[in-house]
């Protein structure tokens, strides 16, 4: 039974987010007084770091509740909204509406999660029927309905944009926070942070669901409608990432994972324990991105490099114990 | 005693895949603070009949009614008032003891907030009722068998309903265990609380039941006090072989005569 | 018996006589292309294709050629753009756009041609399967100033027109030399950054061009100092932010834009907070790179439009404005054949609000 503290964690995330907004590729890490100095350095920081280091935190912590809110509710730590085909419907819908209505925003958004929704209903169905109903039914559903919207992807953008006007299939499938200002963080932001908060509420909720379904009926749970509600608040969390940051994986499927190992499976720990640590996860991630070398690398490489080295370590932990 | 806790009226209940058959026109009462027994071989719809009476499942035909304790028969206002314990309920082996014992609170927390103080004393209250203190900081995969079921019975009291509905709660345990359940069984029956549980054990009937609730293989029902409705010519029909009933100065055992 | 044996002899002899004949005729045209590879055809090409990503400057090659309108059957359809323009060269154009974008090996063998002018780049993607099926690819580069006129001379020969191809090499010659003749006693080495602008569903991507690239090595021809050069990627387009445009120093960004806008990612550039403070503080020139029908920075017969532009931003005194048009004027005119009517209405007057 771990007692981790949640202390350091906050700590570390705090000291990562100082670091960050000190760092990039204008002058690489500066002090305070060549801050003071040079304002066109404070402007960068302001307009062009900050915004971005929001929107890595949103992107890490909103993706992070939604793979733990998934595990937890399908009782499958290999859940994620990235192997469950949700990101990559997002993705086919936040194109295809930019596509439609390129001078708004909101359509994207709304598209985005018609699709995440319409994935997740088909996924649900089609692992039910699956023969042989076990653990890795949904995961297979999942990955024919994720290879069935990223084909899709691929076919919006060649045939509707044979100009290759927009931004590429490559963007959408590896991700990229490279255009984050402080319009997007309001646009992307709020209603994130809306979602994660009523998650969070429900935290010690979301423990029950792993009782059998006659037993949350007696409690007074009926269980199909509470588990769309917040599956459905989960896909909204996600599409709306996604339809500004492209398709991050990894994050949804590593973090929760961390996070119950180091602080156990009671939501009301792992939950916000998932936050901090999808937050650091992306914040580090991506500052990655974006000051490694003197090109932008795309968000999704770095956090698919970073996640699979950690899923190694947590398959071998896994084993050596068992 | 005889005040009606359950009502089935005219039920009758067709399996929708799979299974070819179904209940027809059932009609019985449970009373209050009663210990009814419902006995029947393996498969012939103890289970179903307890979902039932639940209200998990729903009746092609026919009613089920609950007395106004238990409240009007919504999901929101009666369930907090049934507790159900399934015969293999499904668990997060991970969770600890206490945490799974405050689950029956869940009836009384608004999604939205997190178990209080008062709460968590009632679970201490009845864990110490049932000798689970020194157990609640434990994961459950670290558990046995009968402090499982302890536990579980733990959630249905710390959920302070009326009616206890529990699926063959008695069967899986060594002897030891055995009698520690049905003690058990009748303590929370003088804690005023109705039990319903099903057996294929017609002794653990003879034992601590009220009434009996004996289902055949035709799925029709025999119900009444335990003493009028377990006899030897009911028991041999209800599971198709020669039984005999034997006596002993506190407890029962039911034989089979083989014929030789 | 000796009868038998003489119409024996003669049958052999004659046979070997039309052997002989046959295998002269077999190299009437013999190409190097741009692998260095040896392509000969019996007789010259009269069904020709042009395919590959990189289509619409190929055509605009091979259009500078008369004999193209008679000899080109299919063009892959590629950009509007493009299309436009060889519109006004050829009114026949627009029947030759019958092969799609993407068109593979197959599609590419239904117009039975007798060659396929593909860039080298597509050597695996078709160039390989075309070459399976017997079609014989011919590859070109047009990457540096040499390869352009290396390749314009294999296109000279394939159509059948050396001398045009020469007219077309004497036009790039003599004009670059006179640029880099009035430009000999400039010397002010600035820090250039050719930055492509494009808008995306979010904001603006910024990127920069391969090292090896023809716009980096017309940079560096011209004086100016790419400053991106070093920390360029070998392979394509590389995607980079601000803070990266910041700390490369450069002196003048000239902005790139494949949708005909760069003036106005420039208007909108300063409006943005940042991107004033930078200007402003570091006294930096934004110049619109010109786009008519393509952007003048491509391996495109407009190269030398490009390179006269690189020129007039880095020394406007020198190269001004009216050599710029006069040498706009003259391309068209001399290189295509357009009359100076149809060069005002089409083609200046895309230009008005880019070159000032």
């Amino acid at each position: 039974m771990k007692k981790t503290s949640v202390l350091p964690v906050v700590l570390l995330l705090f000291i990562l987010i100082v670091f960050a907004s000190l760092m990039g590729r204008y002058q690489g890490f500066v002090t305070y007084k060549e801050l003071s100095r040079n304002s066109l350095l404070q402007q960068l920081i302001l307009m062009v770091r900050l915004p971005r280091i929001v929107l890595s935190l949103v992107v890490g912590a909103g993706l992070a509740v939604s793979g733990i809110v998934m595990q937890t509710v399908f009782q499958n730590s290999l859940a994620d909204p990235g192997i469950l085909g949700i990101s990559q419907a997002a993705g086919f819908g936040a194109s295809l509406g930019f596509l439609l209505f390129p001078t708004t925003r909101i359509p994207i958004q709304v598209f985005a999660f018609i699709s995440g929704m319409i994935s997740l209903v088909v996924v649900l169905r089609l692992a039910r029927r699956i023969e042989n109903q076990n653990r890795l039914s949904l995961i297979f559903a999942g990955i024919a309905i994720s290879a069935f919207f990223s084909a899709g992807l691929g076919i919006v953008k060649y045939l509707a944009d044979p100009l290759d006007q927009l931004p590429s299939i490559v963007f959408w499938l590896l991700g990229s926070l490279s255009t984050s200002d402080w319009s997007a963080v309001v646009q992307i932001a709020p209603l994130s942070i809306v979602c994660m908060a009523i998650l969070y509420l429900l935290r010690w909720r979301i423990n029950a669901y792993s009782l059998s379904d006659s037993v949350l009926y007696s409690l007074g749970i009926d269980r199909n409608i509470e588990i769309y509600l917040i599956l459905g608040i989960s896909v909204l969390l996600t599409t709306t990432i996604i339809s500004f940051s492209g398709l991050v994986g990894w994050v949804g499927l590593i973090v929760p994972n961390v996070a119950r190992l180091a602080f156990g499976y009671d939501m009301r720990k792992s939950l916000p324990a998932s936050i901090l640590i999808g937050a650091i996860f992306v914040l580090f991630s991506d500052t990655l991105a974006r000051v490694l070398i003197a090109g932008e690398i795309p968000l999704g490489i770095i956090t698919a490099f970073l996640g699979a080295l950690i899923f190694i370590v947590l398959i071998l932990n896994n084993r050596s114990r068992a | 005693m005889h005040i009606p806790v359950l009502s089935l009226k005219g039920v009758n209940y067709t399996y929708s895949n799979g299974r070819s058959f179904s209940f027809h026109n059932i009609s019985l009462r449970i009373f209050e603070k009663s210990i009814t027994c419902i006995l029947g071989r393996n498969g012939v719809g103890k289970t179903t009949l307890l979902l039932i009476m639940l209200g998990f499942l729903k009746p092609t035909k026919g009613t089920v009614e609950y007395s106004s304790k238990l409240g009007s028969g919504e999901p929101k206002s009666k369930n907090n008032k049934i507790s159900y314990l399934p015969q293999y309920e499904r668990i997060q082996e991970k969770m600890k003891v206490g945490d799974y014992m405050l689950m029956g609170r869940i009836p009384f927390i608004s999604p939205l907030i997190l178990p209080r103080i008062e709460d968590w004393e009632i679970v201490i209250k009845y864990a110490g009722m049932l000798d689970l203190i020194h157990l609640l900081d434990y994961p459950m995969e670290e558990i046995s068998g009968g402090e499982f079921q302890r536990v579980r019975l733990g959630r249905a009291l710390v959920q302070e309903s009326d009616l206890i509905l529990l699926d063959e709660p008695i069967t899986h345990l060594d002897i030891n265990a055995k009698f520690k359940m049905m003690d058990l069984i009748k303590k929370l029956n003088a804690l005023e609380k109705s039990i319903i549980f099903s057996s294929h054990d017609p002794a653990e009937a003879l034992q601590i039941s009220d009434f009996a609730l004996l289902i055949h293989d035709d799925h029709s029902i025999h119900y009444g006090a335990t003493k009028e409705i377990v006899t030897n010519k009911n028991l041999s029909r209800c599971f198709n072989m020669p039984i005999t009933i034997y006596a002993g100065k506190n407890s029962f055992s039911c034989i089979i005569e083989r014929s030789t | 018996m000796t009868k038998k044996i003489v119409l024996f002899i003669i049958v052999v002899l004659l046979f070997l006589s039309a052997c002989v004949s046959n295998s002269l005729q077999d190299t009437a045209i013999v190409i190097n292309d741009a692998f260095g590879q040896e392509v000969s055809f019996s007789k010259a090409p009269t069904h020709i294709v042009v395919a590959g990503k990189q289509t619409p400057m190929l055509a605009n090659f091979v259009y500078l050629f008369n004999e193209s309108s008679e000899k080109i059957s299919a063009i892959e359809n590629r950009s509007q753009s493009s299309n436009q323009f060889l519109s006004l060269i050829d009114p026949s154009f627009p029947e030759k756009l019958t092969l799609e974008k993407g068109a593979g090996a197959e599609q590419i063998s239904a117009f039975e041609p007798d060659t396929v002018i593909l860039k080298t780049t597509m050597i695996e993607q078709i160039g390989n399967q075309l070459n399976d099926v017997g079609l014989k690819p011919v590859y070109v580069s047009f990457e540096t100033i040499d390869e352009i006129y290396r390749d314009v001379r294999i296109l000279g020969k394939i159509l059948e027109d050396r001398d045009k191809s020469e007219v077309i090499i004497n036009f790039y010659e003599n004009h670059k030399n006179t640029i880099d003749l009035m430009l000999k006693d400039s010397q002010i080495a600035s820090r250039v950054l050719l930055l492509q602008i494009s808008e995306s569903e979010n904001n603006y991507v910024y990127s920069v061009p391969s090292a090896s690239w023809l716009q980096t090595l017309m940079v560096e021809e011209l004086g100016g100092e790419p400053v991106w050069k070093n920390d360029a990627s070998a392979g394509g387009w590389m995607e980079v932010n601000i803070e990266q445009i910041i700390d490369w120093q450069p002196d003048i960004i000239m902005v790139i834009n494949y949708q005909g806008q760069s003036p106005e990612m420039i208007r909108k550039l300063t409006e943005d907070a940042v991107w004033n403070q930078f200007i402003s503080s570091s006294e930096i020139e934004l110049k619109p790179f010109p786009y008519d029908f393509q952007s003048w920075d491509q391996p495109d017969p407009r190269w030398i439009l490009g390179y006269a532009s690189i020129a007039h931003f880095l020394h406007p005194d020198v190269i001004t404005v009216d050599i710029l048009s006069g040498l706009v004027i003259d391309f068209y005119h001399e290189l295509y054949g357009l009359d100076l009517n149809m060069i005002n209405d089409e083609i200046i007057s895309l230009l008005q609000s880019q070159i000032e």
